[in-house]
């Protein structure tokens, strides 16, 4: 009669996640036993460490132990844990993935955090091949060993992962088999207790894959393998620590040294250059509490109901800004709720561009215009992309030399202005959209003068206020004109 | 033949500690690593199938209290299926 009783690292892990999906015979499972093991040993406070992990068998390793974690983009989470590190430095972090993820796609990451000797823990799964994809040949698989893509044989040279490492300035190098479940619990104690760059490369079983591909089909045959072909060394040297069939796999701690952190470095030169003596988790630095602005909320001056409107022309004409000043005066200046949103082609110059506003009195819950009520043209291949948007009772706003409007419903109202030839007249084209704002201001109830001269003050680059401010009367004359509609 | 009679004089004082195994057959996926380990072989696979068609680790008869609380088994588990809990007090001679 069996007593069900608690594991006893039952509070590290998540079981409403287990059983886990690693296959039978798996060493991630037994790394990650061995982690497990290594904090409740080393009664390390779970508050402060958490696990990053990429993508691959050994990324689901964060979503299974029951800490703080990331499940991060492919190969980037040595990148993820370096700014978890540099944001928090009291925390612990620990970065757990395959060695397709860490030393393939993630391999200049990898390099240049050993480099800056970021005090984070990495532990690599080097089970050879990619597992999760099905088996193929990565930056590890052995020489001479078969996988799916290399059937012949790999006739490529490995990656010696703990020669880079050493090699790029880790200051903590060890190697052990999935086999030696001891050591790499004690290795992980020491590597968080160790201040700087950690690197722990795991050989870990994969049956399923490489393994059987290379005459090693259980678990049980890759544990014996790995006992029978390791060599344990008390200094290694990780030159000879290249994996190949025939020799035995090196194992053991290759670098433990000391020296200072990129954390330690930074806080040396900025102290010295700025005068800075406290920083951000050095444990006695407290934030002072801001103070909370009041913001008195703006009542919309009048009811308007929700208007949308776009805009359209060349990249290069300020469609994109002018859509951004109409909704800084409607918005900020008015007190109108708008949603302001633009698209625009990889050209700088001469692409489709076109930006939408919607505007109403009550808060506005559409992410982008759908249904222009009032279009705004400057481009003829505009007028011609966004003329199936012109319905019944449109109002449409043109530039009169550069748009031609033809096909359109007899009770659209078309507002026309020589934008682009008053701007230059004025001194340079490029204000035309400036132009088309004051004529549309003088036009649409939407924004008094003043706001939009707000607006433009706001939005320009300095120096060009008055310039362009100009530009705008030039434009609003012309619209008195037309009076408002 | 006096060197391996040598033994300390405190002997008697040292107890190997005993330990009881558990083990959560539906968690196994019968990688047989922890019969692998086990320094006393006290564990083999179980005739039976659990939930998901896999062997799982039992006892073998007779050797329910030879467990030497080791760790072994738990430290390789990859399935958190199996530990040791140590029975205080107790221990072989």
């Amino acid at each position: 009669m069996q007593i069900k009783k608690e594991h006893p690292l039952e509070r590290l892990l998540r079981r409403e996640r287990m059983p886990h999906i690693l296959c039978t015979g798996c060493g991630i499972g037994t790394t990650m036993a061995n982690l497990v093991e290594a904090l409740e040993e080393g009664e390390f406070d779970l508050d402060k460490i958490s696990v990053v992990s990429g993508i691959g068998c050994a990324g689901r390793v964060a979503g299974y132990l029951n800490l703080d974690g990331f499940h991060t983009t492919h190969g980037r989470p040595i990148a993820f844990a370096t700014g978890l590190k540099l944001t928090n430095p009291d925390l612990t972090v620990i970065v757990f993935s395959g060695d397709g993820d860490l030393a393939a796609i993630g391999g200049n990451h990898l390099i240049h955090a050993a480099r800056r000797n970021i005090d984070i823990k990495v532990i690599c799964i080097n089970n050879f091949t990619y597992g999760m994809t099905g088996g193929q040949l990565g930056p590890t698989t052995p020489s001479g060993t078969w996988s799916s893509t290399s059937v012949y044989g790999n006739y490529e040279i490995p990656f010696n992962l703990p020669y880079l490492l050493c090699a790029c300035g880790a200051t903590y190098v060890a190697r052990w088999t999935s086999a030696h479940a001891h050591h790499i619990k004690n290795s992980i104690i020491e590597a968080m207790h160790h201040k700087g760059f950690s690197f722990i490369e795991v050989i870990s079983a994969c049956p399923v894959y490489w393994g059987r591909k290379n005459k090693l089909r259980t678990g049980k045959d890759m544990v014996k393998f790995f006992l029978e072909h390791t060599e344990i060394k008390r200094h290694p040297d990780p030159r000879d620590a290249l994996i190949q069939m025939g020799t035995p796999i090196l194992c053991g701690v290759f670098v433990n040294e000391k020296r200072p952190d990129y954390l330690d470095m930074m806080k040396a030169q900025l102290s010295k250059k700025l005068g800075i003596s406290e920083f951000r988790g050095d444990g006695k630095v407290t934030l002072p509490e801001e103070e909370k602005k009041v913001v008195s909320e703006m009542r919309p001056p009048k009811e308007i109901k929700l208007t949308q409107i776009k805009l359209a022309g060349l990249g290069g004409q300020g469609i994109a800004l002018l859509g951004l000043i109409m909704g800084r005066a409607a918005s900020i200046f008015e007190g109108y709720s708008t949603v302001y949103t633009q698209e625009y082609g990889p050209e700088a110059r001469g692409g489709a561009s076109s930006s939408g506003l919607i505007i109403s009195s009550r808060a506005v819950n559409m992410p982008y215009t759908t249904a222009p009520d009032i279009l705004v043209i400057m481009a003829q291949g505009a007028f011609r992309k966004y003329r199936k948007d012109i319905r019944e009772n449109s109002i449409i706003f043109i530039d009169k030399d550069l748009v031609r409007p033809k096909n359109i419903p007899n009770s659209v109202k078309v507002y026309a202005i020589p934008a682009t030839r008053m701007a230059e007249k004025l001194g340079r084209a490029l204000v035309a959209n400036i132009v088309m704002l004051g004529f549309f201001t003088a036009i649409t109830p939407y924004f008094s003068v003043e706001s939009a001269e707000k607006a433009v003050k706001m939005s320009v680059p300095k120096g060009t206020e008055e310039f362009n401010l100009t530009a705008f009367k030039e434009g609003y004359e012309y619209g008195r004109q037309y009076g408002r509609a | 033949m006096a060197l391996a009679q040598r033994k300390p004089l405190n002997l008697e004082k040292f107890k190997i500690p005993r330990g009881r195994v558990i083990i959560f057959e539906e968690l196994c996926k019968g990688c047989e690593l922890c019969i692998e380990y086990c320094p006393k072989q006290i564990l083999e696979l179980s005739e039976d199938y659990n939930e998901r068609g896999y062997h799982y680790p039992v006892l073998k008869s007779g050797m329910e209290d030879e467990c030497i609380y080791c760790l072994f088994c738990q430290e390789v588990c990859p399935d958190f299926a199996i530990f040791s809990e140590k029975v205080e007090g107790e221990g072989h001679g």
